[in-house]
């Protein structure tokens, strides 16, 4: 798993597994375990580079770096 | 300019400012009606020079009587605010999933990328089917 976006596709498939009963809770939510950290340590990265004003390339997150940002709506 | 010139200035605009207050306020309502970009950008900049302020003020506002008293005469619009929170946390609205990711951190929901926001909304997903399953 190379980016973000990679991970999403394997939390899909999780997601699609675990509903068509191929996968237990247990073994799902471990994955999802790992996913959230995996997201949490890009989102503190995310934040350190914003605290110190920096805007560098974050390797997890150049797929999507590629695509202009989306509007946020709110 | 001596310190009592300056007293006497402040005394005369703001005694200017009690006979005109009205005109000025509708001045610059027009002034904002005609120029509606540049009062927003102008808005703008000044939340991000001092939200603290902004949010201060923004208190202060809501806690005035007659203000509370229209918040109080429209439950319709409590309700529906109500309404489309739930919606858009059942839905995992990009709102709502940014505004969750940037809980007790020092960014805004808006300064996260959106793929890590997608990815984040897709591990809420399978969360809540885990819990699902477990009952």
């Amino acid at each position: 798993m190379k980016n973000v976006d990679e991970l999403r596709g394997q939390l899909a498939e999780v997601f699609a597994k675990l509903r068509a009963g191929e996968m237990k809770p247990g073994e799902a939510a471990e994955l999802a375990n790992l996913a959230g950290k995996m997201i949490v340590s890009a989102k503190v990265q995310v934040e350190y580079y914003a605290l110190r004003k920096e805007a560098p390339t974050i390797a997890f997150l150049q797929a999507e770096c590629l695509t202009p940002p989306q509007q946020v709506m709110k | 300019m001596t310190d009592e010139q300056r007293e006497q200035k402040k005394a005369y605009l703001r005694e200017w400012y009690a006979k005109n207050r009205e005109r000025q306020i509708a001045a610059v309502g027009a002034w904002q009606r005609d120029n509606r970009e540049r009062a927003n950008a102008n808005k703008r900049a000044y939340v991000e020079r001092d939200p603290e302020r902004r949010r201060e003020q923004a208190n202060r506002h809501a806690a005035k009587p007659e203000v509370r008293a229209k918040v109080a005469a429209r439950p319709e619009r409590k309700e529906w605010q109500k309404a489309r929170n739930k919606r858009d946390a059942e839905m995992l609205s990009d709102g709502f999933v940014r505004r969750i990711m940037a809980q007790h951190t020092s960014m805004k929901g808006s300064d996260l990328p959106q793929g890590l926001v997608d990815a984040y909304r897709e591990l809420m997903k399978l969360k809540r089917a885990i819990n699902e399953k477990r009952g």
